[in-house]
Formats: C-alpha cells, sequence, structure tokens
C-alpha cells in the first residue's frame, strides 16, 4: 500500500526529520528497508517553505557564494577515476556564456576584411567532451592580420573542371544568412544566392565576378575561408546545409544552375579573393600558394587568442573585470604544490585483509586550512560502479565520531596508480583519521563499516 | 545552432544545469532560493546563518545531480538540504535556541515566496491551515527552527508527550498529503 510504513521505521523517520539518527537507529532503519526514504524529511522541508516569510539574501553574502561556486566545466579528469556525467546528454560544447563573436572586436572600416567561415564541430550537434571546447560561431569577422601580405592570400588558379550534380538530384538552393531560402525574383522557386546589395544578373556588373573553385587536393590543412570582396560580397552569411558545407569543404562548387551563362558559380568556401582593388577585376593569381591553409591556421590561431585577452580584459557592467579562470592544472600538479604547503600532510594508506586492498600501497595528502587533499592508490582493485564504489570518510575530532564527514565515493578503474582529489562533503575541522570503505554504488550517508579497505591516522 | 543549444538548456532543470557546471544557473538559483536558504538558515541560527548559507550552498552544489524532478519540486530538494546541513551543524555545535530568544509567529508564506515553486509547500500549507493553533505552533518550532521536544515544550508550557504527539501527527498528516495518502491508511 502506498505510503504504508513499518510503525518502528515510522517512529524512526520522523525523527530523523528533526533530529541526526545515531548508530544504532540507523542500523535498525536500515533493516527495515526504510533508510531511503526521505518523505517525511520531505514532509518537513514543505512545511518550511510554506512558512518561510519572503526575504532576500544579503548580497554580500551572495558574492561570497557566487566566489566560492565552482567554476563552469568542472570535471575530473583523474587517471583512472571514472566520472558519471550529471546529465549525459547535456550540451557540453561550449565554454558557457562565452561568445567569440560577441567578443571579437569591431573591425576597422578602413582595413580590409577577411571572413572565416568555419564549419560546425559535427554534424550531429555537440560533440560530448569532457574539455571545454571553444565554438566559434558559423563566421567570425575579424581584421586581416598585420603581416599577412596580400600575395600570402592569393587565391588558387580557377580550375574549370566541376563534379556533374546528378539529374535526378533536385537543385539545392542556397541560403540566406539566417538558413532560409531566399524567395525567387519571381516569386516562384529559389533563386541562387545574392547579397542583398547585389544588383539582378541581367544588368551590367561593376566588375566580374571572379569566385574561383578551390582545388579538391591540397597539401596541408585546408580550413575553408571566404573572402567577402567588395562591393559584392560572396560569402555564406550563416550555418550552411551539412551536405553543403561538406561540399565546400571539399571545394566542390556549389549547384548554381540558374546563374547567367558565363558567370561563375558562388563558392561559400574556400574563397580567397582580393578586394582592394575596387572597380577592377579581382587579380588572377599566378600560382597556388602553399601557405595559404597554414596561414588560415595561424589567422584562426590569432582571432582565437585575440578574444581571450579581450575576454580578459573585459570590464562588466558593474565595473569589476571579468576574470576568467585559468584552467585548473592536472591532478598530478595539484598534489605536487599543495604538497609544497608548509601545513600539508602526507599519510602513508595501510591496507587492510580486504579482497579489494591487498598488497594496495600510497598515500594520502591533506591540506587543512585548504578543506581538500588528494588519495593515491596503486594496486587498488578496479572495482565496477554498478556493483560498488569506494566511499572516502574523514574522521574529524570535532564531530562525532559515529559521523565521520563523507569524502565523497570514487571508482578506481586500473591496478596503476591512481589520484584521486578529496573534496568532503563538510568543513573537516580537525581531520584524525581517512578510511576508505566499500559501499554500494551511490554511496552511503552512514557507513557500516563492513568493508573497510584502507585507512591513514594522522598523528 | 546556438540558439538550439540554449533552448535545450533552460528546458533543463536549474538544478540539472547547475551539476553541469552552467554558471548562469548557479546565479540563477542563488537569486530564486538564496532567500528561501537564507530564511530557514535565520530561523535556525540567528547569530549564525551567513556561514551557515555558504556552507548550505557549498553542498548545494556538490548535491545538485541527484536532484530528480520526479522525486519533487527544487524548492523542496534545496529545503531538505538546507535543513539537514542545519541540524547537522546544530548537533555538531551543541547549540540550540535558548527559550528566551525571540521567536516569531509562523505566519503562512506570503505570495511570490519559494511556496509558489513548491508544489509540495502547497499541499502543506493546506494541511497546516486545517490543524489547531497549538499543534501548529509546535510543528513549525520543530521542523522550522529546528527545536527540540525539550525546548519546545520548555517554550510552550506544554507537557513534553503532548509535544511529541503534535509533532508526529502532523508530519505524518503532511507526509501522507504529498504523498496522496489518506487518512489512516499509512
Amino acid at each position: 500500500m502506498k505510503g504504508a510504513l513499518n510503525p518502528r521505521a515510522e517512529e524512526l523517520l520522523v525523527e530523523r526529520a528533526l533530529r541526526p539518527l545515531d548508530q544504532d537507529e540507523q542500523w535498525e532503519l536500515e533493516e527495515l528497508n526504510s533508510i531511503d526514504d526521505d518523505s517525511f524529511d520531505k514532509a518537513a522541508a514543505a512545511i518550511v517553505i510554506a512558512t518561510s516569510a519572503a526575504e532576500s539574501l544579503p548580497q554580500h553574502l551572495a558574492a561570497k557564494i557566487l566566489a566560492a561556486a565552482p567554476q563552469p566545466d568542472l570535471r575530473r579528469t583523474l587517471p583512472g577515476v571514472i566520472v558519471q556525467p550529471p546529465e549525459s546528454n547535456l550540451p557540453r560544447d561550449t565554454m558557457v556564456g562565452v561568445d567569440i563573436a560577441s567578443l571579437a572586436p569591431e573591425p576597422t572600416p578602413e582595413r580590409s576584411i577577411q571572413e572565416i567561415v568555419i564549419p560546425e564541430p559535427g554534424d550531429t550537434g555537440p560533440i560530448p567532451t569532457r574539455e571545454p571546447v571553444v565554438t566559434f560561431s558559423a563566421r567570425a569577422v575579424i581584421a586581416q592580420p598585420v603581416g599577412l601580405s596580400r600575395h600570402a592570400v592569393t587565391a588558387p588558379p580557377p580550375e574549370p573542371t566541376r563534379l556533374p550534380r546528378p539529374a535526378s538530384q533536385p537543385e539545392v538552393p542556397s541560403t540566406d544568412h539566417l538558413g532560409t531560402i531566399p524567395p525567387a525574383r519571381d516569386g516562384n522557386g529559389p533563386q541562387p544566392y545574392r547579397a542583398p546589395s547585389q544588383p539582378p544578373a541581367d544588368q551590367p556588373q561593376p566588375f566580374p565576378r571572379t569566385p574561383q573553385p578551390y582545388p579538391s587536393q591540397g597539401t596541408g590543412p585546408q580550413l575553408p575561408i571566404a573572402h567577402t570582396p567588395q562591393p559584392q560580397p560572396f560569402v555564406q552569411q550563416g550555418p550552411l546545409p551539412l551536405d553543403t558545407q561538406r561540399q565546400a569543404m571539399r571545394g566542390i562548387p556549389l549547384p548554381t544552375e540558374t546563374l547567367p551563362p558565363g558567370e561563375a558559380p558562388p563558392i561559400v568556401a574556400p574563397i580567397i579573393d582580393l578586394s582592394a582593388r575596387r572597380g577592377q577585376p579581382a587579380m588572377q593569381p599566378k600560382r597556388r600558394s602553399v601557405l595559404v591553409p597554414w596561414l588560415a591556421a595561424a589567422a584562426c590561431l590569432l582571432v582565437a587568442g585575440g578574444a581571450v585577452w579581450w575576454a580578459l580584459q573585459r570590464e562588466t557592467g558593474d565595473g569589476k573585470v571579468a576574470a576568467v579562470a585559468p584552467p585548473p592544472p592536472s591532478p598530478e600538479v595539484a598534489r605536487t604544490e599543495l604538497l609544497a604547503l608548509p601545513d600539508t600532510t602526507k599519510i602513508t594508506w595501510t591496507a587492510t585483509q580486504d579482497a579489494t586492498s591487498r598488497g594496495a600501497t600510497g598515500d594520502l595528502v591533506w591540506n587543512q586550512s585548504r578543506q581538500t587533499g588528494f588519495m593515491r592508490f596503486v594496486g587498488l582493485t578496479p572495482n565496477d560502479p554498478k556493483q560498488f564504489q569506494y566511499q572516502l570518510w574523514i574522521f574529524d575530532k570535532n564531530r562525532d565520531q559515529a559521523f565521520p564527514v563523507d569524502g565523497g565515493v570514487f571508482d578506481v578503474s586500473s591496478t596503476g596508480e591512481v589520484l584521486v582529489r578529496i573534496s568532503p562533503k563538510l568543513a573537516v575541522n580537525d581531520a584524525t583519521l581517512f578510511a576508505v570503505t566499500v559501499e554500494k554504488p551511490g554511496g552511503v550517508v552512514v557507513s557500516k563499516r563492513e568493508r573497510i579497505v584502507v585507512t591513514a591516522a594522522r598523528s | 545552432m546556438q540558439t538550439q543549444l540554449d533552448e535545450r538548456r533552460a528546458a533543463l532543470p536549474l538544478l540539472t544545469r547547475v551539476a553541469a557546471g552552467d554558471a548562469g544557473a548557479v546565479r540563477e538559483c542563488l537569486d530564486r532560493f538564496g532567500g528561501l536558504v537564507w530564511s530557514i538558515a535565520r530561523r535556525f541560527e540567528p547569530s549564525d546563518a551567513e556561514d551557515a548559507v555558504q556552507e548550505i550552498f557549498l553542498d548545494l552544489w556538490k548535491s545538485a545531480g541527484r536532484y530528480d524532478p520526479a522525486q519533487g519540486s527544487e524548492a523542496t530538494f534545496i529545503a531538505t538540504i538546507t535543513r539537514r546541513r542545519l541540524i547537522d551543524r546544530r548537533r555538531t555545535r551543541r547549540r540550540r535556541p535558548q527559550a528566551t530568544e525571540q521567536i516569531q509567529d509562523h505566519p503562512m508564506a506570503a505570495p511570490g515566496t519559494a511556496a509558489d515553486t513548491s508544489a509540495e509547500a502547497g499541499k502543506a500549507a493546506k494541511v497546516l491551515g486545517q490543524l489547531r493553533p497549538e499543534q501548529r505552533q509546535v510543528l513549525v518550532l520543530a521542523t522550522a527552527h529546528g527545536m527540540s521536544h525539550g525546548e519546545i515544550a520548555a517554550h510552550t508550557g506544554m507537557p513534553l508527550g503532548t509535544v511529541k504527539a503534535h509533532v508526529r501527527r502532523g508530519l505524518i498528516q503532511i507526509r501522507n498529503a504529498l504523498l496522496g495518502v489518506q487518512e489512516g491508511q499509512s
């Protein structure tokens, strides 16, 4: 029956909603299979909410809490440690809150503008990754890098060869910057992509457009690059269909059957055009430079570096300099740095006779003032997180020894050296003993201490 | 693409986004529930509420990944963590509010507070409104102020047994209301 409880379990659960149970009571509740029943805790919480007055958190306190909040994308990447993502389907492909396009400085009008079209990283959406990945917008506008000579970005020679489109394949219309199909001039169908300022194709052109198909075979890395000729930019200004992006990356011209005869097909990428000679035909390169892709890559790096630098220097709305946290050091480095502090304690593990820890060695590093540390294990038996997990307990001199501080659960995936960062759930005032137990997946609130794996006593 | 990602993120529970390391969600969580946590902490630990609130939020950031929308509202989840942490702190410090301390009356939460965001709180308020005043007072002192049975007895002048009975019956009633259990079924 829904909500039905053993009377003793009900009594204990009521008590637990009001005060912590002692070890015997916890054990009794576990024996009654009611240890995970939090219905009375929720009832008490609901009473608290229902009787809470409308108050605001003091601003200085909110600032303190925010400062102590975890930085974005904090994920342990310790060797040998399996980290279960809290939400596996959560998009994690971006540096949260950072829009590179919005961070880019405004281009100087006098300088020529080069547009770099960077395709999305994947065709099925975000790429799950354990490392923060900066996702560029579909288009990043940058000023031409200093020192990048005009010849260095010479367009490749035109190649008349063009892959025929299968007759049965419907024509793929170009898209505008929003990814939508612009209306046909006659209103009955798609028309080839043109910039809004572009005059109709049947009118005389100020100068011939010279988009050049990029060779499909090249040397070195090739980034799709589009240059904006003036006054008729031919740059795709929005996300392209994936097939189109792939075509562009291979240097395959996009379908342009409705272009007037003799007009070169608009190539989204890679196009490199020189816009300095306004009013004249664009320069026809004599030969293709192998430096182009490398210079394009260098330009990308300059953009990324400049954006990060600019973000570091950027001021927030309230006048404070926005802090961009540097990437956290590796666990090995962090452990070494912690060991260098004068108040850091290093204790060697003492293995018990438990099957998981026979022959296991290692040590524990703990810093009281920083409330953090590292566990190092060598030879600890790897665990299946679905079967059991290891859990650290920190015995605090100032706390009831029946309720050591939960140091968190962790997994061991190899018998080699494993480094695990310690993040206690509560502040530890005076740690006297560290112990690792084997617990059910997810850990427990109070351990029965049936399987103690290793201990480390602080002298 | 970015807009779609933003929409997908926005559709996730706030605490799930916090667990995923979304800095914006952390700030939003603080904006939405900071007042609630502060209010509870001030009742449990009037003299040390600031430290308590910082500790609670530290715990909340770590526990956010355990939140399951199917098990209740975010406000209830946060209030549960808040109470547990405050009870633990009080036990650790062996300090309980003195009977001489001013304990205000326990009005129902005003509209626009966290109670609006918690369906459980709405049900609890309904049950509280049906209780006798002395029973409601005892229940609120025990759950929202963290007072022990003995302290409540001293504070209200009620017999200890009566206090225990009021607290137990009241909690069971509200628990049953949250579970949708009819009286006498549990």
